[in-house]
């Protein structure tokens, strides 16, 4: 099995946003639509300043809820753990923008599609790297297996200062100056989404089934006792 | 039988016409009101329904669900805009009297729904004397009364879903997806009872010419038909 995660050491980011823009060339994105962001973190006052920046993109929920509202299934969780989005299958209800805890998607008004960050799940399968990652000129930036024991990824996460994202793909290193704050927040379940997805949904299609149900066995009835009167009395009152 | 004492060959009020064998029920407004609200809502559900049950999706394909987004929204505008203003202009006494009715319900009303369940299923039953609307009438309205506007707001909340934070949306989402079943459920029972069931469908003459016949409005309406018959 493959389970793929991503670290990344955001105390060695540069904040050259190189990542950004080798996404966005590797996925032909317009410039205003960035699968992975990178933003400047200010700490302190002038003049003792520290500067540092923190990236994030789509962070490969574990249980991913863009995927439980996507109601054509173009947005699913593939079994080795980058959740993806077949565009052809998108309809652009935007479902899953609203569903995503960690803004991770935008709305393509041109394709009338919504994009976000693939965890560059067609080159994996190819043998190839994210791009964001090929390109981070700092090595701030690592995928790998969890489930290759001998995967360099594992040296890393194991540092007692990596944060994991619970819930998530993702592990960070902050810079000393930088607090948990400034990293997605753990994944929490919306109740919201739960209530729609896993309550009003099968609650409301059983409702309205069983009252298709009941107006057929009124139908049924009242045809079986009209056809029983029939010839009896012509019309009933 | 009713003797025709006002001669009511185009009935201006709801209340007060009565012909030989028949009696005037809802006005033209009235009528393009109900139409519009009936036909926009089921070509809403319609195209609804596959874009939150994956079951139907499935059927429709993307192209297909796209297509129905666009009428979706499209459906949407007569159905925001067209029905209020119609019964403002057009209808508004009897508007103001539906809103008023159908919120009261007297004893008669409650025993209605008993009696309409055995009915339903074809067991006898006496049904109780019923005003302008019998009881479930006034449930269908309710659910319309508070439904429309739940689904208007909602709905064009989530057209321009991305400007509201994700947090509200979602409770928005599931409000516009759960009401929408549930009037789902009443225009089921709502169309069913109007065409096919006995006793029931001879009313729906009301909703096309407006009349509907004496015979069947004493015995289903009786306090209305005294109210405009005096009988």
């Amino acid at each position: 099995m493959t389970r793929y995660a991503y670290f990344v050491d955001l105390s060695l980011c540069a904040g050259c946003e190189a990542c950004t823009v080798a996404c966005q060339a590797l996925n032909g994105l317009d410039w205003s639509i960035r699968y992975t962001k990178v933003d400047r973190m200010l700490v302190g006052t002038y003049p003792n300043v520290m500067s540092s920046f923190v990236t994030t993109q789509c962070l490969h929920c574990d249980d991913p809820p863009c995927a439980a509202v996507c109601p054509t299934g173009a947005t699913y969780k593939t079994a080795d753990g980058p959740v993806k989005i077949e565009y052809e299958n998108c309809i652009g209800c935007e479902y899953c923008i609203t569903a995503c805890p960690y803004e991770a998607r935008t709305y393509d008004a041109a394709a009338g599609v919504v994009r976000k960050c693939s965890f560059c799940y067609d080159r994996l399968q190819e043998g190839e790297r994210p791009a964001c990652e090929q390109t981070c000129l700092t090595g701030a930036r690592l995928m790998g297996d969890l489930d290759d024991p001998d995967d360099p990824i594992h040296e890393k996460i194991s540092a007692p200062d990596v944060i994991h994202i619970e819930g998530t793909s993702f592990y960070y290193r902050l810079p000393e100056h930088i607090d948990r704050a400034a990293l997605p927040a753990d994944f929490k379940p919306s109740a919201a989404t739960f209530a729609w997805q896993s309550i009003i949904q099968p609650v409301g299609q059983i409702m309205m089934g069983s009252t298709l149900a009941a107006v057929l066995l009124s139908l049924a009835v009242n045809a079986f006792k009209s056809r029983g009167k029939e010839g009896a009395q012509d019309g009933n009152s | 039988m009713a003797t025709a004492r006002i001669g009511a060959r185009v009935p201006a009020r709801e209340e007060a016409a009565v012909q030989q064998d028949k009696v005037y029920r809802f006005s033209l407004a009235s009528r393009l009101a109900h139409w519009n609200h009936a036909l926009t809502f089921l070509l809403l559900l319609f195209t609804g329904m596959g874009l939150v049950a994956r079951g139907i999706s499935g059927l429709v394909g993307p192209e297909g669900l796209r297509f129905f987004g666009q009428l979706h929204r499209w459906a949407a505008v007569p159905f925001t805009v067209l029905t209020i203003p119609i019964l403002f202009f057009g209808a508004r006494k009897a508007a103001l009297r539906w809103i008023n009715e159908v919120f009261r319900f007297d004893r008669d009303d409650l025993r209605f729904f008993p009696a309409f369940v055995r009915e339903f299923f074809g067991m006898k039953a006496e049904s109780p004397p019923q005003g302008k609307f019998n009881a479930g009438e006034k449930i269908n309205s309710i659910l319309q009364i508070i439904g429309w506007p739940t689904m208007v707001i909602t709905g064009w909340m989530m057209v321009y879903k991305t400007s509201f934070p994700p947090a509200v949306m979602q409770w928005v989402i599931m409000v516009h997806s759960g009401m929408a079943m549930l009037l789902g459920c009443a225009v089921l029972g709502h169309i069913y009872l109007a065409t096919l069931m006995p006793g029931f469908r001879e009313g729906l003459s009301g909703m096309i010419s407006g009349w509907v016949p004496a015979k069947w409005a004493k015995d289903h309406y009786r306090k209305w038909y005294k109210e405009i018959t005096g009988e």
